[in-house]
């Protein structure tokens, strides 16, 4: 584990330098706060935009407080999907192609350091940029529409917690495989799409899937019991260790001499 | 101290390194010399242990390093010819973070960035971004990095590529005195003949994957003891009149380039008047003739018939 923690601590500090730290946290915030507020003005913004009848009336019946926090895991597992892979997607690729993966990989620094110290870097920024958000939605709702119990928000965030490492680690792996922005990105997506529509399909025989942690999040929300949850959780477990372990496999392969 | 015995490596279809065979000694300037292509690069990430060979050992102090690098990785400091540094970093971030890698802490660490500073001349920009920098002076950071733990070998591969004339002179100095002051060793890969020819003790030059020759400056040369060098130059020239320099007998080598043409000719043959007068049968407007004494370049073009810059 030599170097991890300097080598995250250098993560940090281009994160900050590149805004990372700061346009991901803001960007998840707006997507998240714009879920319970659009709820709340949904008439007043139907009836600003026009069109409507002489004489009719909007009657929307207000949503629960969860049916609201529930919209809003909804918005990330598109949207803020999107941008957990864009921000990471270049992470491992452009220490590859600007040659300064040599400069750490002549020192005393092993993939296993590397890997990790990546995953836990991107991890930290994601589960924070998430949490800062999730939160901030959950107070807008709080306001404007039913108390959701801490109990229930905490369970929710801490099942897809799980579903984020996954997610990290996917396109970590995938970065050591290939070594532009647009086709990690593309690979990344396409392989989420994959199992999400699996998950679609068939959910009879996905219930092991990674994917069924965000309707496990939605779920912890709603319910107090929730339903085959151990089974996703061991597989996305189980899953993000053989995605780490397959990245530092490959990183091990690495041609550094440009063929 | 180092040394690469039998070396190839493979990757899918190309042979990159056939059979080379190299020695380092203590306190010496390597040149590795080829164009593009010639395996240089494979040859120094081999020598870095960055890459495995298909076949071969690597030795230091006569111990194999393939399977464990680390006494080999401890002593050696990498130039990659890539600028391989963080641009969002200053020059002191980049050194701090690469120092600290190699367990340098405290004040040991500051005196180190300091002093690395004050080699490569940029004590008065360790807060500017290496984004903000020119090509020439992240080429002088890019070798700091390198430095940083005090490495007993400098391999750098081709580290005055893309930069103004004025910085490469500079790094080339560093380079001397570094082996100068600290003994320190370097290997020095370049496809610059004179860069190589300025710096190095001895050369190894390669094309091909292969090792065509090998030796101190002087014994390269003296490949060519036997021939001369005539550099023709003019504004234009004729195919007719390159044809026939080609077909002469007594010409061994043949180099067109825009405005001038170079020919490897046996010592004890005169050709100079004969040249004169082809150049006015085929109407050619000479600007000059010089016959010279082989350089390491047409050392190069005598053994591979082709320029290194080609």
């Amino acid at each position: 584990m030599s170097g991890m923690q300097v080598l995250i601590q250098k993560e940090w500090l281009e994160s900050m330098r590149n805004g990372k730290w700061i346009w991901l946290p803001i960007a998840f915030a707006i997507l998240a706060m714009s879920q319970p507020l659009t709820m709340y003005y949904m008439p007043q913004l139907l009836e600003i935009a026009g069109g409507l009848p002489e004489g009719a009336v909007i009657d929307i019946p207000a949503p629960s407080g969860e049916e609201v926090l529930s919209g809003v895991l909804s918005q990330y597992t598109f949207l803020g999907t999107l941008l957990f892979v864009l921000a990471a997607m270049n992470v491992i690729v452009h220490e590859r192609n600007n040659g300064s993966i040599i400069f750490i990989s002549v020192r005393p620094v092993s993939a296993l350091s590397y890997i990790l110290s990546k995953w836990i870097s991107l991890l930290v920024l994601y589960l924070i940029s998430f949490m800062i958000s999730f939160v901030i939605a959950w107070y807008y709702t709080n306001i404007l529409f039913s108390m959701v119990s801490a109990a229930k928000l905490f369970g929710s965030i801490g099942i897809y917690s799980i579903w984020l490492c996954f997610l990290v680690a996917l396109v970590l792996s995938v970065s050591t495989f290939l070594k532009s922005n647009s086709s990690i990105a593309g690979v990344s997506i396409g392989i989420l799409a994959i199992l999400a529509l699996a998950s679609e399909l068939a959910p009879v025989y996905m219930k092991w899937s990674p994917t069924q942690l965000q309707s496990q999040a939605v779920q912890a929300l709603q319910q107090t019991i929730i339903s085959d949850l151990w089974l996703p959780i061991t597989v996305t477990v189980l899953v993000t260790i053989f995605l780490l372990c397959l990245a530092i496999w490959r990183m091990k392969q690495w041609d550094y001499s440009g063929h | 101290m180092l040394e690469l015995v039998d070396i190839s490596k493979r990757f899918k279809k190309t042979e990159a390194v056939k059979s080379l065979n190299m020695f380092i000694e203590q306190g010496e300037i390597i040149g590795l010399l080829g164009p593009n292509g010639a395996g240089k690069s494979t040859a120094i990430s081999i020598l870095s242990t960055l890459i495995e060979p298909t076949q071969g050992d690597v030795r230091f102090f006569k111990k194999s390093v393939i399977k464990k690098p680390s006494p080999l990785r401890k002593a050696i400091g990498v130039v990659p010819q890539e600028i391989a540094l963080y641009p969002q970093l200053s020059a002191e971030e980049n050194l701090l973070f690469f120092g600290r890698i190699y367990r340098l802490k405290g004040s040991e660490l500051k005196k180190r960035v300091n002093e690395i500073l004050e080699q490569i001349g940029l004590t008065e920009k360790r807060k500017a971004l290496v984004e903000s920098f020119s090509g020439g002076m992240k080429r002088r950071l890019n070798i700091g990095v390198a430095m940083l733990h005090r490495p007993q070998i400098l391999i750098m591969d081709e580290p005055t590529v893309g930069i103004d004339p004025q910085s490469r002179s500079y790094i080339l100095e560093t380079v001397k005195r570094l082996n100068k002051e600290n003994q320190m060793t370097v290997v020095y890969t370049s496809h610059y003949m004179e860069e190589v020819d300025y710096l190095c003790d001895r050369i190894y030059i390669m094309d091909q994957g292969n090792l065509i020759a090998s030796g101190t400056k002087e014994e390269i040369k003296q490949i060519l003891s036997s021939e001369n060098t005539i550099s023709i130059e003019a504004d234009h020239w004729n195919n007719a009149f390159i044809t026939h320099l080609k077909e002469h007998e007594s010409i061994n080598n043949v180099h067109v380039e825009e405005k001038e043409i170079t020919l490897i000719t046996p010592k004890e043959v005169n050709l100079f008047t004969e040249i004169i007068s082809m150049t006015e049968e085929y109407d050619i407007a000479l600007r000059s003739l010089h016959v010279k004494s082989p350089t390491l370049e047409d050392v190069f073009l005598h053994l591979t018939g082709r320029a290194l810059r080609d």
